[in-house]
């Protein structure tokens, strides 16, 4: 009977999945985590059964929450007593422990029954990719990721830049001011040497957005001079009262491509 | 009128006594007073069969109504049989029941010499009967399973034809009021003699060809749902197997792990592949690598002996009327295989 057996304990047996975090939505990640953790790719599911497989979690400290979530979402708590109420913010809680999110988000989406504790004592999260060796030994297969992770923008090699289709380019002495630290690296590399003690002006009408426009602000036509970058190196507010939106320019998709080569300059992390 | 707790007392005893529901009648009827002493002789009752045991089983015969010679012709008419009907009636006659008959007579004082018992015992239908069934089984199986070695035809033979599977049989063909035996009920002995003699009796009163039906529609079926590959136990599959590649020309074979999960917690799982000529000709989960491989190993053997678990069912019913077995040929023998390549007489050894 050795052959039933084995068969049986095959069957039976409890797999083991790792599920690279990296720069994936939470939301999506859990409902799949939790497919697995329930069993229910197995053929012999059934709700009322043990039979789900371990899940570890890697990376759950780079996780990227859709939209603003990291500052909308909200985790509720209330201690039960008179005032007791209390609500944090994902960005906080994930400050405070960087598993905590994705973990929630397997617990809510797990089945609201007895079997649901016992799952997620199959659930192994690690912010990092550090795993401890006796839980990778146990690890067999992957779970495929729920979005592509995008690149950013650093992690492209110049070549690459600038290799990248570019419409036109920007006349020599046009200075891009969306933010004072882009025109200020623009000027420090491309303008430095005739920068000095060179008054710019804003390109008015020009001006460009970029793809997180709204926080950006058109400059004003020609009122404000930029300051010297080689003398101020901290850049001051606009000191213009009015906050008034960019509008819409017809040129901006065009200097899409063109923004990000400026950007890339920068290198800087953007969060 | 019956109270409840009576009711429940009457029911104890219909089912003890063994009696027609229709003996005590606990249906409420009108009497002319409450019949107070009816609760305490129940209890007697129920108490005194308590102390008296239960009835011991008897044979209808004792009970009333039997008539052999109808109930012989019916079990013969049950399989669609012709039989004859001394040879049937002979087929079950125990020689203890003769032995107990002749030790009755004498004690009446009747001479046996003068008047003789006229009953021969079912031991050479039996011989005859168990002939017919081994030598039709083994050929059968042979024609079934053409790759696997003689032993383990053998081997499921000897499970088909074991004490236990015709034991099995004998108490659920209608044999038990039929069999004439010292004793009632009779002995495992007796089923497993009288299932042998009937085929026997079958195969003098029509023929060989009629008696092996019987067996392959009685027997056989046994094998269903029982795994062949288990009835034969093969002690060193990884050396049997290499011998059989080594037979066929083919490299020997090369264990390679497939697949493992848990492997550091106790339910550890993995999947062990044999390759020969880097072609995969087994492959079996396990709980170490040493049990997955040795699955692996029957696994292989399973696939080079055709019987595995996807195999075509045996062929019964219609469709084996047509089918024409071969008595005499026998299939290769592990000792065969061993003869052929002498160089591997190392694995032989051990299997």
């Amino acid at each position: 009977m050795a052959h039933a057996r084995v068969l049986q304990w095959a069957t039976m047996a409890r797999t083991w999945w790792v599920f690279d975090a990296y720069r994936q939505c939470p939301f999506k990640s859990s409902s799949k985590i939790a497919h697995y953790l329930i069993g229910k790719h197995k053929p012999i599911y059934d709700p009322l059964s043990d039979i789900g497989d371990h899940v570890v979690v890697i990376n759950s400290k780079y996780i990227s929450m859709p939209n603003d979530y990291w500052r909308v979402y909200k985790y509720f708590h209330h201690t039960g007593y008179p005032g007791g109420f209390s609500e944090t913010a994902a960005w906080r809680l994930h400050e405070v422990d960087p598993t905590k999110v994705i973990e929630k988000a397997v617990y809510f989406y797990l089945p609201k029954n007895l079997l649901r504790r016992g799952r997620m004592r199959r659930l192994h999260i690690f912010p990092e990719e550090q795993v401890p060796t006796e839980i990778l030994t146990n690890v067999s297969d992957q779970i495929q990721q729920v979005q592509p992770v995008p690149k950013r923008l650093d992690e492209y090699t110049q070549e690459e830049i600038e290799s990248f289709p570019k419409l036109f380019d920007w006349p020599e002495d046009f200075i891009l001011q969306s933010g004072f630290k882009k025109a200020e690296s623009l000027m420090s590399e491309s303008k430095k040497a005739e920068a000095g003690g060179k008054k710019t002006e804003t390109g008015g009408k020009k001006a460009e957005t970029i793809q997180s426009g709204g926080k950006k602000e058109a400059p004003k036509t020609g009122s404000k001079k930029t300051e010297n970058p080689q003398t101020g190196s901290k850049k001051t507010e606009n000191p213009q009262t009015g906050t008034k939106k960019a509008e819409p320019q017809t040129g901006t998709k065009k200097a899409e491509p063109q923004i990000e080569k400026a950007d890339s300059k920068k290198t800087g992390k953007k969060h | 009128m019956a109270s409840i707790r009576c009711v429940r007392l009457m029911r104890c005893m219909q089912n003890l006594l063994l009696l027609p529901r229709k003996t005590i009648n606990i249906c409420p009827v009108f009497h002319r007073s409450y019949r107070r002493g009816l609760r305490g002789y129940l209890k007697e009752l129920y108490e005194r069969r308590l102390k008296a045991g239960p009835e011991p089983e008897r044979h209808p015969s004792e009970l009333g109504i039997w008539n052999h010679d109808a109930e012989l012709f019916a079990f013969g008419k049950r399989f669609g049989e012709e039989f004859d009907e001394n040879l049937l009636k002979r087929a079950f006659v125990q020689r203890n029941y003769i032995t107990k008959e002749e030790a009755k007579r004498k004690e009446l004082g009747i001479d046996l010499t003068t008047v003789p018992l006229g009953l021969v015992d079912n031991d050479d239908l039996a011989k005859k009967g168990e002939e017919i069934a081994s030598r039709y089984v083994k050929a059968y199986l042979r024609y079934s399973y053409p790759h696997m070695f003689e032993e383990g035809i053998c081997a499921i033979h000897d499970f088909l034809m074991s004490h236990q599977t015709l034991l099995h049989i004998g108490m659920n063909i209608g044999l038990r009021e039929l069999i004439m035996s010292a004793e009632y009920p009779p002995n495992e002995q007796a089923y497993i003699l009288t299932l042998k003699a009937v085929i026997g009796a079958l195969a003098v009163s029509q023929n060989v060809e009629r008696a092996e039906i019987f067996v392959r529609d009685i027997i056989i079926p046994q094998l269903i749902g029982k795994d062949v590959n288990e009835l034969w136990e093969v002690v060193n599959p990884m050396g049997l197997l290499k011998a059989m590649l080594a037979s066929e020309g083919r490299g020997p074979p090369e264990p390679r792990l497939l697949w493992h999960s848990a492997s550091a917690t106790v339910m550890s799982l993995y999947h062990v592949g044999l390759y020969s000529d880097k072609q995969l000709i087994g492959k079996s989960p396990g709980e170490t690598v040493t049990i997955a491989e040795e699955m692996a190993a029957r696994n292989a053997l399973k696939n080079l002996m055709q019987t595995t678990d996807s195999r075509a069912p045996l062929t019964l019913g219609a469709k084996a009327r047509k089918i024409k077995l071969d008595y005499n040929t026998r299939n290769r023998s592990i000792k065969d295989l061993l003869n052929e390549n002498v160089e591997e007489r190392v694995y032989g050894t051990e299997i």
